[in-house]
């Protein structure tokens, strides 16, 4: 990746930092996932890695979930400012846990500061470096089950990359609808965010 | 609610509604020691207004999503190079360079024919030389040509920079990165 005009984060460290921060638990309760893929809990690894936190050459398989629907809409939807009608059929999915996740704790300063890094982690599009720093979090700490973090729009939220080959069996998903199903719920997360749903098809290409 | 929170929750409202408020009161007082109103009918009343003024909210939300639909068509026909100022070429053979991914046409309703992002041409109105390699990025992410305009044009996806730039600076690595993570919710 050529960093010619992207900002880049810094790399991890070889080694795990003495004074790393401990693992933080957590009890998921209704997280939200907006996906497109039938099973969200029995996807395979992308390799290679797609996303923020995603595992860089599929060496685990992770999934995404937010602490509101409102917070998963901004992160998929924010940057495109629109979702389109074709979209609405996306399913929703509540995310709760049977115990308290361990979570490496990159939602806080202080943590952050602990590995060398700052808000830049939850924000940059310097997505391979993101991704080192997950992979190097999955081999420091054997015993996490995901990262806790701030989502890019919804900062004032919480979010979690879960490590599914550490707590997929601890997971529970309720289905929760469709994106578009109620109808109230969407436009009250997309209008005060100024993105536009699409509610009926029309002839964009 | 006993009447101390309700003198409370008085006491804390703006003057002129306090004083409207406290008007009400006492006349809904008088007519139920009149007898000309029961407490079941002021709570009918009360739930019917509660439910029109969820409907009116409703409504209103769905108007705000009409205009920012308006706003999102002019804005993208703005990005757009106008008609008058496009390469003369026939209309076949802007249909063969869509189709070959040489150039991204879009539709914008109301309107006939496409439209084409203005940031995919060079300064001598050539179609940018890397766009088949981006419309191969477009296809793997999944995004409508609307989309894709939309977030070529959107700093807040790049970084702070706009993608197109990184489209004409032919930094594609990059690009495909920050397209393909918009396909979910951990962009």
């Amino acid at each position: 990746m050529s960093h010619a005009l992207v900002e880049r984060l810094p790399d991890p460290p070889p080694s795990k930092p003495p004074d790393a921060p401990d693992l933080l638990g957590v009890r998921l309760d209704r997280h939200v996932r907006i996906h497109a893929e039938p099973d969200l809990l029995a996807k395979p690894a992308k390799s290679p890695g797609q996303y923020r936190f995603d595992a860089p050459s599929g060496e685990y398989p992770v999934t995404y979930t937010a602490a509101s629907f409102e917070a998963c809409v901004a992160e998929k939807f924010q940057d495109r400012r629109v979702i389109e009608y074709r979209h609405l059929t996306q399913s929703v999915s509540l995310v709760s846990s049977h115990r308290d996740l361990r979570l490496v704790p990159l939602h806080d300063s202080v943590a952050l500061a602990l590995f060398g890094l700052d808000a830049r982690i939850w924000t940059t599009v310097d997505y391979p470096t993101s991704r080192q720093w997950s992979l190097h979090l999955h081999t420091w700490y054997p015993a996490a089950d995901g990262i806790y973090y701030r989502p890019r729009h919804a900062h004032e939220q919480l979010a979690c990359c879960l490590f599914l080959d550490r707590c997929r069996a601890e997971l529970e998903v309720h289905p929760d609808g469709e994106l578009g199903t109620d109808r109230d719920r969407l436009l009250t997360a997309t209008v005060p965010r100024s993105i536009h749903v699409e509610l009926s098809p029309t002839g964009a290409a | 609610m006993s009447t101390t929170e309700l003198e409370a929750r008085l006491a804390h409202m703006p003057s002129p509604k306090r004083s409207a408020t406290s008007a009400l009161l006492a006349a809904l007082v008088d007519l139920l020691e009149e007898g000309s109103i029961t407490v079941d009918q002021i709570r009918e009343t009360t739930d019917r207004l509660t439910e029109q003024r969820e409907e009116v909210r409703q409504r209103l939300l769905e108007v705000q999503n009409d205009v920012l639909g308006l706003a999102r068509w002019q804005r993208i026909a703005a990005g757009c190079l106008p008609p008058n100022q496009l390469p003369k070429r026939s209309r076949e053979r802007y249909r063969q360079l869509r189709q070959q991914h040489r150039l991204i046409g879009v539709r914008i309703p109301g309107t006939s024919g496409f439209w084409y992002p203005a940031w995919q041409f060079d300064d001598d109105l050539q179609p940018l030389r890397q766009l088949p390699q981006l419309a191969d990025i477009q296809d793997e992410a999944r995004l409508s040509a609307v989309e894709l305009h939309e977030l070529m044009t959107n700093p807040d996806a790049g970084g702070g920079i706009e993608p197109a730039e990184l489209l004409r600076a032919g930094d594609i690595e990059t690009l495909r990165q920050i397209l393909l993570a918009q396909a979910d919710q951990a962009a």
